[in-house]
């Protein structure tokens, strides 16, 4: 196959858009891809100052690296949380990424915010560990983001269509209603961006290979048996037969998000009694989570 | 054939085959991962033919 732009040998091919690239042509359409996500939504500037949420897999280490090599100041946040056979790998790389690009990374250890590990929280207060480790990710990104303009998260195509899926299959109102590649800063709660969210994970694969980034592999141990993935699959399924259908799907919902979901007032939210955190409640989940932790150890 | 799928090693005997026959043959498709040429790094794209002597690198994405 021949690139499509300049006729050279192609590396890249992908199916979505029937379209084969070299690397170079490869790599500059996708950075631009990203620019172009993050001007349209006007996430933020050259000016900002942008906390990355960086796991040590492909696509927190792809979007720190699309982020630099585009200009941009950042700086970024690793959560160890602690899973066996997992955690420490992880870390591992993303420290590596950071120390070879001469670039500031933070890392926090979720024992010493929360006082057990993951797995442990879940089973104390008898949820999901994927719903437990969202949760306190979030909480402790906000945390950590406080001097920052804005934080940017590595959620791609793949992730947002198949939540998309998922949230309509249950008919998730609330959720959908706030799905967007940019949610705007609110009280104590930071701006959250998503500039690889019409960028598929294959693509994000295929960008890593070519520029050499080492990352993490495997999913989660946890996450056996989640719905996320089960949904990924799916979508993947009719991507296959239907070639941009995820693209399409999800772009279609963001562009014309008002026709399908009335325009929610907006949330009462209250500072949390305990920490100052904006909840719903009068004691944020993270808080509440931190009592039982707690509790059990006594 | 040499293949290395997520540093598993493994060797097939295989005449001719396209990487897209190939990538379905193990389950897989060209939309779910991409084949790296052990020899020199580079991406194969899905029509490039291997034979017995090539040794590759299968890439998934992580959930498959």
């Amino acid at each position: 196959m021949k690139c499509r732009r300049c006729n050279r040998e192609a590396q890249v091919y992908l199916k979505s858009y029937n379209i084969s690239l070299c690397k170079e042509c490869f790599l500059e359409l996708f950075k631009r891809k990203v620019l172009s996500t993050i001007n349209k939504f006007s996430m933020f500037s050259f000016k900002d100052k942008i906390l990355v949420a960086v796991s040590g897999g492909k696509d927190s280490l792809c979007l720190w690296d699309v982020l630099v090599d585009l200009g941009f100041n950042t700086e970024g946040l690793h959560i160890n949380l602690e899973i066996e056979n997992h955690s420490s790998s992880l870390e591992e790389i993303a420290k590596k990424f950071a120390s070879k690009n001469n670039l500031k990374l933070r890392v926090i250890n979720i024992k010493d915010v929360l006082g057990v590990d993951i797995k442990k929280a879940s089973r104390i207060s008898k949820r999901e560990p994927c719903r437990i480790c969202g949760m306190v990710k979030r909480y402790v990104i906000n945390k950590e983001a406080e001097y920052f303009d804005c934080v940017v998260t590595g959620h791609n195509l793949d992730d947002e269509s198949s939540n998309l899926l998922g949230n309509i299959l249950q008919w998730k109102k609330g959720y959908l209603g706030r799905q967007a590649p940019l949610l705007e800063e609110y009280g104590s709660l930071r701006k959250k961006a998503k500039p690889l969210c019409f960028i598929s994970e294959l693509e994000i694969l295929y960008y890593v290979s070519l520029k050499n980034i080492d990352y993490f592999p495997y999913v989660c141990p946890l996450s056996k048996g989640a719905s996320s993935l089960f949904y990924k699959n799916i979508i993947n399924q009719i991507e296959y037969r239907m070639p941009g259908t995820k693209l399409r799907f999800y772009k279609g919902f963001i562009e014309d998000k008002e026709v399908y979901i009335k325009k929610e007032s907006k949330l009462e939210l209250i500072p949390c009694q305990r920490c100052g955190y904006l909840t719903v409640n009068k004691i944020c989940n993270f808080c509440k989570l931190k009592e039982k932790v707690e509790a059990s150890s006594k | 054939m040499r293949i290395k799928i997520n540093s598993r090693l493994i060797e097939l005997d295989i005449k001719r085959v396209s990487v897209r026959k190939l990538l379905q043959d193990l389950g897989l498709n060209e939309i779910l991962a991409l084949v790296i040429d052990a020899e020199n790094g580079k991406i194969l794209t899905p029509d490039v033919i291997l034979d017995n002597s090539s040794s590759i690198e299968i890439r998934k994405l992580p959930f498959v």
